[in-house]
C-alpha cells in the first residue's frame, strides 16, 4: 500500500496538503520513527474529510503537524493560498485563527485551573495580547536567541572546541604522566622536566583552542542577562498598558463567549465562573468547541473528538458538529478509528496505514467496494447490529503493525496482505484513480469479485420465519449513531 | 439510598451496591450525598485555631520588643528552672525566660525559614519549569546544574556560603547590596541567602517532575494551536497546576530549614548571639534528660507554627474547589 503521489488532489481546497512527512528521531543512534511518510490530501470548503486507520498509524500526527506542533519535517500545508511553512512566528499566529483543533480527551482539553469563560476566551486574549507592540528588549531577545543558537551550533566552533578539548586532556594527561616518572628532589617533589614543560604548552595551546567558545559563550550569556534585567522594566510598563485597557476587553470576550458557548448548547449563564470539572465528558468537548469557534475558524480539525465519550453523548458531538459545519460553513478534518462514525459524517475517507494513504474515496465507496486489501479487513470489522450475523466472519489481519522505525520496503502493508507478491516487496505503489472518485495505491486491487467478502451476508441456514423476525427489530443502518 | 427498591437488606450486600464504599454505611441516615460534600467545605474549627496560632506567631515577630515578657539576655532567675508562676515556661541554662527565646526566636526562625523557602522556590520552581517545558538541551543544563547542587552536602555549602560572606565578627560597616548593615543582619541575611540554595534543587526536582507531567497535557497542545507564546503556557497553563506540589514541599522544607539555621548557629558561623528556636533547642540539648522543658517550649512553638501553615495550605486549596476532573 504505502502510497504515495498526489493523483487525488483536486486543486483549489480550503487545505491543501502534500507530501507531508513527520519523523521523529530515536535515542542517539539515528534511527528514525517514520510517524508520517509522504501524505497527501485536500479538504474542499464546506467537506467533511474522515481521516480512518489503526492506532499508531499517524493520523494524529498528521493533524497534529498540519497545526504545527510540531511542525511536520518536511512537505507542505497550504491554507487556501498561503503555505504555512514559508510564513514566519508572527505570521503564523495570524493563521491559526483560521484552523483550530480539538483534542481526543475532553476533559485533559481543559485547564483544570481556570474557569470556562477564561478558557474559551484564552485565543481572544492570546490575539489582543499580540496587538500591544512588543518592548524593544522582548524584541531584541526574539532576534538575538535564534542568532546565538545558530552561532553555538556552528559546527566549525563545535570541531575547534573538540580538538580543544582533547587537547587539553591530553597535556593534562602528559603532564600526570611526565611528572609521575619525573626525579624526585629533596622535598620529595617529583619535576617533570621536558616532558612537563611540553605538557605546559599543549596545555596552553588547548586553551587557545577553546578560547573561541569560551568568549562566545561568555559575551552571549552577559548578553541575555542584560536583556532579562531589561525586560523587567520594559514588562510592568506594558502590563500598566493592558491593565488600563483590559475592562473594555472584558466586556467584549464576555459577550463573544457568552455566544459562543450558547451556541454549542453550554447554558452560559450559569457556566462562565465554573471550573472543568463541574462538566461531564460531552459538555467538556462542547466547551473545546466553544474555544475553537471563537475565533471564527475556517476549518477545524477533530481529532478523536468522540472515542472518548459515551455512545448517546458521541451523537449530541457529532450533530453539533454538523450542524455548525452547515450554518458556519466550516471545513472539518475529522481524525477518528471508529469507522461506522466517520461513515456517518464524512463527504471523503482517507484510509491511512503506518503513516502512508491506502484508499481515498467516498465513503459509500470505501464501505461497499473497498479497493485496497487494508480497506476491505477494515470494513469487514464493523460491528453489525444483526445476531444473525457471526462476529467471526470478520475479516482478519495476520500479524502485528510493523515497527515505524523500520517500515516495510515498497508497499508498507505488503508484511500482513494474503495478495502480496514480488513487486510489493521492491516497488511503492503510486495512487492512482480506480474508479470515479476513488483513489487506490496497491498494485493488485480489489475488483468485483472480491467484494462479496467484505458483505457481512446473513447464513443462509437460517429459517425464513426466524430471520424475518429478527429482521423486524434490528436497527438499519450498521452503527447508527445519528 | 433515594430509591427504595434499590435498598438492599443486610449491611453486607449495601456495601456491594455501593461499590465497597463504607463510608456510605455510615450515612444510613440517609442524607444525601451531596449535602455531605458541601459540609466538607466548611472551615472548621481547626482552620480558625490555625489562624489564631499564626496570627499569635505574627505579633511575636512584629512587636517582640512591645510584649510584656523579659528582654531575652536578662537574667530572671537560676538557671535550668522548670515552669512556674514567675517564668512561664522555666529558664534556660543561662537563667534566661525560655519564653522570650521562644517569641524574640520567631523573628530569626520565621524570617530566616521563609525568605529562605521563598528564594528556594523562586529559583527552584524557575529551573524546574524551564528544564520541564523546554526539555532537550535546556532540560539537560538546568539539570544537571542542579544535581552538581545536590551532590555537595548541604550543610557544608551553607557553612562556606555563610562564613565566606559573612565571618563572624566582621567590621561594623558591612554592606547588603546597597544598604548599610550591622554584622549580626548581615550574618542572618547570608544565612537566609545559603539556605535559599539549599532549598532550590529540590524543590527544582519536584517542579520538574510535575511540569513534565502537566506539560504532556492537551490543554498544553490546544494553547499552542492557539497560538499562545511559551512563556504566558509556562505561567497560565503549567504553573498553576505544579504549584499545590511545590507549595506542600517547601513548606514542610520551612521546618527543616529552621533546623538547619540552628545547626550553622552551633557551628559558629551566623548570628550566633541572638535568639532563634534553634539556638533555643540546642541549649537545651544537652540536658534533654533531666530539664526537657527547655527543648519542649521551642520545638512546640516550631510544630505547632508548621501545623499551621501545612493544614491552611491544604485548607486553601480545598476551599479553593478546584479539582482534577475524575475522568
Amino acid at each position: 500500500m504505502a502510497g504515495s503521489g498526489t493523483a487525488h488532489l483536486r486543486g483549489g481546497g480550503a487545505l491543501t496538503v502534500e507530501h507531508l512527512t513527520v519523523e521523529f528521531p530515536v535515542g542517539t543512534s539515528g534511527d528514525k520513527v517514520h510517524a508520517v511518510s509522504d501524505v497527501s490530501f485536500d479538504l474542499m470548503k464546506g467537506e467533511t474529510l474522515g481521516v480512518v486507520g489503526e492506532s499508531g498509524c499517524g493520523k494524529s500526527t498528521t493533524g497534529k503537524a498540519i497545526m504545527r506542533v510540531p511542525p511536520p519535517t518536511s512537505g507542505s500545508v497550504r491554507l487556501g493560498a498561503i503555505d504555512l511553512s514559508t510564513l514566519g512566528a508572527d505570521q503564523l499566529r495570524d493563521v491559526r485563527g483560521r484552523l483550530q483543533m480539538i483534542f481526543q480527551d475532553p476533559i485533559s482539553s481543559l485547564n483544570p485551573r481556570r474557569t470556562i469563560r477564561d478558557i474559551v476566551a484564552e485565543p481572544l486574549t492570546v490575539r489582543w495580547l499580540d496587538g500591544f507592540p512588543r518592548y524593544p528588549a522582548a524584541q531584541a531577545w526574539d532576534n538575538f536567541t535564534p542568532a546565538m543558537l545558530k552561532l553555538w551550533k556552528n559546527k566549525w566552533l563545535v570541531l575547534l572546541t573538540k580538538i580543544g578539548l582533547g587537547v587539553l586532556l591530553g597535556g593534562v594527561l602528559l603532564y600526570v604522566v611526565a611528572s609521575a616518572v619525573g626525579e624526585p628532589d629533596q622535598f620529595g617533589r617529583r619535576d617533570g622536566g621536558a616532558g612537563a614543560d611540553l605538557a605546559n604548552q599543549i596545555i596552553r595551546g588547548g586553551g587557545l583552542l577553546l578560547a573561541p567558545a569560551a568568549i562566545v559563550g561568555i559575551i552571549g550569556s552577559a548578553i541575555w542577562l542584560l536583556l532579562v534585567f531589561l525586560m523587567i522594566p520594559f514588562k510592568i510598563a506594558r502590563s500598566v498598558l493592558v491593565a488600563m485597557e483590559k475592562k473594555e476587553f472584558a466586556k467584549e470576550v464576555d459577550e463573544k463567549v457568552f455566544t459562543a458557548l450558547e451556541e454549542v448548547g453550554i447554558p452560559a449563564q450559569v457556566s462562565m465562573t465554573k471550573y472543568p470539572h463541574e462538566f461531564s465528558g460531552g459538555q467538556a468537548q462542547r466547551i473545546s468547541i466553544a474555544r475553537a469557534l471563537v475565533l471564527d475558524p475556517e476549518i477545524i480539525i477533530c481529532d478523536e473528538p468522540v472515542s472518548a465519550l459515551d455512545v448517546s453523548v458521541q451523537a449530541q458531538v457529532l450533530n453539533l458538529l454538523e450542524d455548525l459545519k452547515a450554518s458556519r460553513d466550516i471545513s472539518l478534518i475529522f481524525i477518528a478509528h471508529d469507522l461506522a462514525v466517520v461513515k456517518n459524517i464524512s463527504d471523503r475517507v482517507v484510509v491511512m496505514y503506518l503513516g502512508k494513504v491506502c484508499e481515498v474515496g467516498q465513503p459509500d465507496l470505501l464501505y461497499s467496494k473497498p479497493r485496497h486489501p487494508y480497506t476491505r479487513a477494515l470494513m469487514s470489522a464493523i460491528p453489525v447490529p444483526d445476531p444473525l450475523v457471526d462476529p467471526r466472519s470478520a475479516e482478519e489481519i495476520d500479524g502485528e503493525l510493523p515497527s515505524p522505525i523500520h517500515p516495510p520496503s515498497g508497499c508498507r502493508f505488503r508484511t500482513r496482505c494474503a495478495r502480496a507478491t514480488e513487486i510489493c516487496s521492491t516497488a511503492e505503489p503510486e495512487i492512482a484513480e480506480v474508479a470515479d472518485g476513488q483513489f487506490v495505491a496497491c498494485h493488485h486491487p480489489l475488483d468485483e469479485k472480491d467484494w462479496h467478502l467484505s458483505e457481512r451476508s446473513v447464513p443462509v441456514t437460517v429459517s425464513s420465519d426466524l430471520d424475518g423476525l429478527l429482521h423486524s427489530t434490528t436497527p438499519e443502518a450498521p452503527g447508527g449513531v445519528k | 439510598m433515594s430509591e427504595p427498591d434499590l435498598v438492599p437488606d443486610s449491611p453486607v450486600d449495601r456495601l456491594k451496591v455501593d461499590g465497597g464504599n463504607v463510608s456510605s454505611l455510615a450515612e444510613t441516615s440517609g442524607e444525601p450525598a451531596a449535602a455531605a460534600s458541601y459540609q466538607a467545605k466548611k472551615k472548621g474549627v481547626f482552620f480558625w485555631l490555625a489562624i489564631i496560632w499564626l496570627a499569635i506567631i505574627l505579633i511575636c515577630v512584629l512587636f517582640a520588643n512591645f510584649l510584656p515578657v523579659p528582654e531575652i539576655d536578662e537574667r530572671v532567675g537560676d538557671i535550668r528552672q522548670g515552669p512556674s508562676s514567675e517564668n512561664l515556661l522555666g529558664t534556660n541554662n543561662l537563667g534566661r525566660s525560655v519564653l522570650s527565646q521562644c517569641i524574640y526566636g520567631a523573628r530569626r526562625s520565621m524570617g530566616v525559614a521563609m525568605i529562605a523557602t521563598l528564594g528556594g522556590t523562586i529559583m527552584g520552581g524557575t529551573i524546574g519549569l524551564l528544564a520541564g517545558f523546554y526539555r532537550r538541551t535546556i532540560d539537560t543544563v538546568l539539570t544537571s546544574i542542579v544535581n552538581i547542587m545536590l551532590a555537595i552536602p548541604g550543610l557544608v555549602l551553607a557553612l562556606a556560603l555563610v562564613g565566606f560572606f559573612a565571618p563572624s565578627g566582621g567590621f561594623e560597616d558591612q554592606r547588603f547590596l546597597f544598604f548599610d548593615v550591622s554584622p549580626a543582619t548581615n550574618a542572618t541575611l547570608w544565612t537566609a541567602i545559603a539556605l535559599a540554595i539549599l532549598a532550590t534543587p529540590a524543590i527544582a526536582r519536584v517542579a520538574r517532575a510535575q511540569t513534565l507531567v502537566w506539560s504532556d497535557r492537551e490543554f498544553v497542545l490546544a494553547s499552542r494551536t492557539i497560538g499562545t507564546r511559551n512563556l504566558r503556557i509556562i505561567v497560565r497553563d503549567v504553573l498553576p497546576n505544579v504549584l499545590p506540589a511545590m507549595a506542600s514541599f517547601a513548606l514542610i522544607g520551612i521546618a527543616a530549614l529552621v533546623v538547619v539555621e540552628a545547626a550553622l548557629a552551633f557551628f559558629g558561623v551566623g548570628d550566633v548571639t541572638g535568639a532563634s528556636w534553634g539556638i533555643a533547642i540546642n541549649n537545651g540539648r544537652a540536658d534533654l534528660e533531666d530539664y526537657p522543658h527547655m527543648v519542649l517550649f521551642p520545638s512546640l512553638f516550631m510544630f505547632l507554627t508548621i501545623l499551621s501553615l501545612n493544614y491552611l495550605a491544604d485548607k486553601f486549596v480545598d476551599l479553593s474547589d478546584i479539582r482534577e476532573a475524575g475522568v
